[in-house]
This record gives C-alpha cells, structure tokens and sequence, in this order.
C-alpha cells in the first residue's frame, strides 16, 4: 500500500510545507511506501523531497492519497479522479470577499478553492483540520465524513538559531516594539493594528509598530496602508519589514515587548504560538480560529477598540505581575502544541485511516469528548 | 486549564476605564482611497492640503516696509541705508496700496482654500467609493474585451 501526499506548491519553510515534511517522516519512520507530490516545488527544497504530480505512479484502491487543501487549483477538480481513499488535511482557504477591492487574483483563487473545497466534500474518507474552526469550516462546507483536529507541526528547534545580528541591534534601541508577524494581506486587517497603534503611540510616543510581512510591489493594500500611516503622521514609528530572513523574524521576535493579533480570519495562526514560545505576551482580537489557538491564553479582546488594545497593552507594559501571568499562560497553552505531542496525534490519526477504523474511533472521541483534545477552556468552542 | 482570571478582571477594568474617558477621533482606514492598479491616483493628502491652507493663513499679509540695511562696511554702509530707506519712505505711497489689494486678495484665497480643504476632507469617504467605481468599470471594461476577442468579434 502507498501513502501519497499531494498538493498545489510545496514552499520552503511555510506552514503547509512543514506539516507536510513532517507528516511524510512520521509515515517513513512507520515503515511506509510514502512521497510528496507537488504542482510547484521550492527550489530551496532538498533535491529529491518532493516530485511533480506529472510523475506520480497510478494508485490503486488500496492506496491513500493525502491532500493538503488550502487554495484554489486544477489539483482539486482532478482529485475525484484518482482511484483511490482520500484524506484531506485542511488548512484554510480564506473568503475571496477579502480580497474583492485588492487582489483579483488571489479573489479569484479563493472563490474557486472554496467552491473546489465543497465538490471534493463527497469523495473524502476522513479529513484532519489545523483548528476546531477548520474543523467547523469543512462542516459548513458538506463534509459528512469523520474529521478531527491536529495542529499545525512547527518545529521549534529552528527558533533556537541565531537570531540576525543587525536587525537585533536595530531594534533594540529602548523603544516599545509592537509586533504583528504575517503577510500583507487584507484579512490580517493591518489598519486595525495601525489604527490601535494611533492610540498607544499618542500615549506612548516611544512605541514602534513593526509589521513584519511580505508583499508585492504595487500590492493595493500595502499602498492604502502606507497612506494611512502617512495621514496618521506616523511614518516615523510604524516599520513595513516586506521579505525578510528567518534570522531577522527570530530578531524581531526577541526584541518585540507585545504581540498583537487583528486578523478577521484565520485557520490557525501560526504567528501566536511563535510569540508564545519567545514569551511576548499576546493580544488579539477574537476571530475565527485565534481564541481557540490562544486556548484561554494571552488577552483576547471581544471587540475591535483602538483605545482599548491600547490601553490593555500599557497595562501589559506598566504591571509585571500581569505580564507574567499572561506569559506563563502562553507558556501552559504552547506545550499543547509540542512537536511530539502533535506528531503522536497525527500518527494516531493516520493509523486509524490506514487500518480502517477511522469511523469507530471518531466516533468514540467525539463521545468522550475527546476530540477537543485542543479545545480551550473558555473559547466558546 | 489556563487561569486568565486576572487578565479578565484587567481588561474588564480597562474597558470601564475608556468608556469614561473623552478620546481623540483616529482617522478611519476607509477614508483612505484606494490606489489604481495601473498606478497610483494623484489624490491630494488630506494632511498635505491642512499643512498648506495653515502656511497661506500664516504668510499671506504682506509687508510694505522691511528692515533696510547694506553690507557695506563703515560709513559707506551706513549712508547707503539712510538713502534706501529714505528712497522705501517716499514710495510708500504707492507700494502700501498695492500690498494691501494683494493681502486682500491672498486673504480671500487663503480662507477659500482652508474650506475647501475642510470640504473636500468631509467628502474623502464620497471620492474613495467613486474610486472603488471607477476601478471596477475599468476591470469590467477588460472583462468584456477579453470577452470579446474569445468571441472572436
């Protein structure tokens, strides 16, 4: 039997990239006949780790085609096609409407992804979602099969390397960094950290907002965004980082006082479990699947207040008491997303789907309610 | 389990605390217009326009005598001033009119643009929707072209 793992792009160091490189070491290690098939392969990626889907051998009933949906593309309407069990490992896809004023493209590929996402619903065995929203997410869409939540794989050793030197020496000038890692993009909703940024930086002049994310030249976004810092008058104190290395976000990390989260959607959020593990306390706004990744950790704001963001972070700033409970928080909720504990997960599930018993088991859990393994206390979920 | 019940309690505390207190209007991202894809629109910034119609209502009275001297040394110097101001004095008469039509004049432009800045502030949000229109005339303009030529026409 074969367990093939296929997706659009296979990318260096991103998320999907990573669970998917740890997903195929969990099914080497059990001795299984597995490969990654891709689409676009990052030419950064060793030579050999992944090949083109053009090269795949023909499946047959037995064999498991592990999916990695995230986006719209060709590969979604061709799934159906291939003879042979499927599980889906969702991680997303974010609602075009986003993007409507911005981006046609990226408009263009989440409204095909969602509206793929739904036909391949009915051809699925069993599917493993990042979050419970995810999870959530493929309900709404018509998946009746059995699904379960694992978490995005991080490995954490790579946050241990060295940090930029120049980047740490940049930033370490005595200021308030505010941090926000993730690409420019309209459902991060970066005005909303700059407009709550306004408000502290009224108050707390020596502040810096550091937005951390790439974006193309000519991005709409990006440009209405850099017009609204310029009529905030706040060019002096908020930093578009665009590209920049792992060793410069690890800088940026160690030097950040506060971590702040707006995003009006997202399947998981990797960014929060990196400032959980560098100990910068956390807040964010309530939405999609950020109260379940914080788990009752860090301060989750129910609503979108310039002025309370703010003032919630002056309290973060000025009381160490309170600063430390929301750090040992974090510290409580990011041993759920060890890196072993998750692959022991991800394994359990696999296993379930490779030996047949993925309906029993799934059955079992949600009963004892074991299926919100990750659920936090508190989230409303 | 994670206890967050002094986060709680904080941001329970914070939020009594802001709704008491009187806040500054932040700029709302909305006003900001969006740019063209083909580059960018030339729309004048709102804090550009309040920065100029400030410097006009500062520097539009003009000034019909100034301090006069010369950068001559010794008596030479102070010979040449007595004559330019002397010269300034005795036309007074004529330039003093002349400023003060082009003070009234800079005055009434002053005060016209400063509300027109303020006017057209209030209509940023009106002007960023035409933009938002505009923008998506021309891609349905594209659109039916692209139509168009598969069509073959």
């Amino acid at each position: 039997m074969k367990i093939i793992q296929m997706l659009p792009t296979i990318a260096y160091g991103d998320a999907v990239g990573n669970d998917c490189a740890a997903i195929y070491k969990i099914l080497k290690d059990d001795g299984w006949d597995t490969a990654i098939y891709a689409e676009n392969i990052d030419y950064r990626l060793p030579k050999g780790f992944a090949h083109r889907v053009s090269d795949m051998p023909s499946l047959s009933a037995n064999d498991i085609l592990i999916y990695h949906l995230s986006t719209g593309t060709e590969l979604n309407k061709r799934l159906k096609d291939y003879p042979c069990r499927k599980v889906i490992f969702y991680h997303n896809i974010t609602p075009p409407d986003f993007f409507k004023l911005y981006d046609p493209i990226s408009f263009e590929l989440c409204r095909s992804g969602l509206a793929q996402a739904r036909a391949i619903a009915p051809h699925a065995e069993y599917c493993i979602a990042d979050s419970e929203f995810n999870r959530q997410d493929l309900i709404r869409m018509g998946y009746r099969c059995p699904i379960d939540v694992a978490p995005i794989l991080i490995p954490f050793e790579d946050y241990d390397k060295e940090p930029d030197a120049d980047t740490m020496r940049q930033y370490s000038d005595g200021k308030i960094n505010i941090l926000f890692t993730g690409r420019i993009a309209p459902n991060k909703r970066h005005e909303d950290l700059i407009r709550a940024f306004a408000a502290l930086h009224r108050d707390e002049p020596n502040s810096r907002l550091i937005l951390a994310g790439s974006y193309q030249d000519g991005d709409r976004y990006a440009k209405r965004l850099k017009r609204y810092v310029r009529e905030l008058e706040l060019e002096e104190s908020v930093v578009f980082t665009g590209h920049i290395s792992f060793a410069s976000i690890l800088a940026l990390y160690r030097t950040a006082s506060v971590f702040w989260c707006m995003s009006d959607h997202e399947g998981f959020c990797v960014p929060l479990v990196e400032a959980m593990y560098f100990d910068i306390p956390i807040v964010a706004a309530a939405s999609t699947a950020i109260p379940w990744t914080l788990g009752g950790s860090g301060v989750l704001l129910d609503e979108k207040n310039p002025e309370l963001t703010a003032a919630v972070t002056r309290e973060l700033m000025s009381d160490e008491v309170l600063r430390k409970k929301v750090v040992e928080g974090q510290r409580a909720r990011l041993a759920d997303f060890g890196y072993d504990r998750t692959a022991d997960l991800i394994r359990r599930y696999l296993r379930r789907v490779i030996e047949g018993r993925v309906a029993e088991e799934t059955a079992v859990d949600m009963a004892e309610g074991d299926a919100g393994v990750y659920a936090p206390e508190g989230s409303g979920i | 389990m994670i206890d967050n019940q002094a986060v709680r309690d904080m941001v329970s505390r914070v939020k009594d605390e802001i709704a008491r207190m009187p806040h500054d209007c932040i700029l709302d991202f909305d006003r900001i217009p969006i740019q063209d894809m083909n580059g960018p629109i030339t729309v004048f910034s709102r804090r550009d326009m309040k920065d100029a119609a400030q410097r006009l209502m500062k520097s539009y009275k003009l000034i019909p005598e100034r301090d006069i001297e010369s950068d001559k040394p010794g008596m030479k110097g102070r010979v040449i001033t007595i004559l330019k101001r002397a010269a300034r004095k005795s036309l007074r008469f004529y330039i003093e009119p002349i400023c003060e039509q082009q003070t009234e004049l800079n005055h009434l432009f002053a005060c016209g643009f400063r509300q027109f800045t303020l006017a057209f502030t209030d209509m940023r949000p009106d002007i960023a929707k035409m933009d938002d229109h505009e923008d998506r005339i021309i891609r349905l303009e594209k659109l039916a072209k692209v139509n168009r030529a598969r069509q073959g026409k």
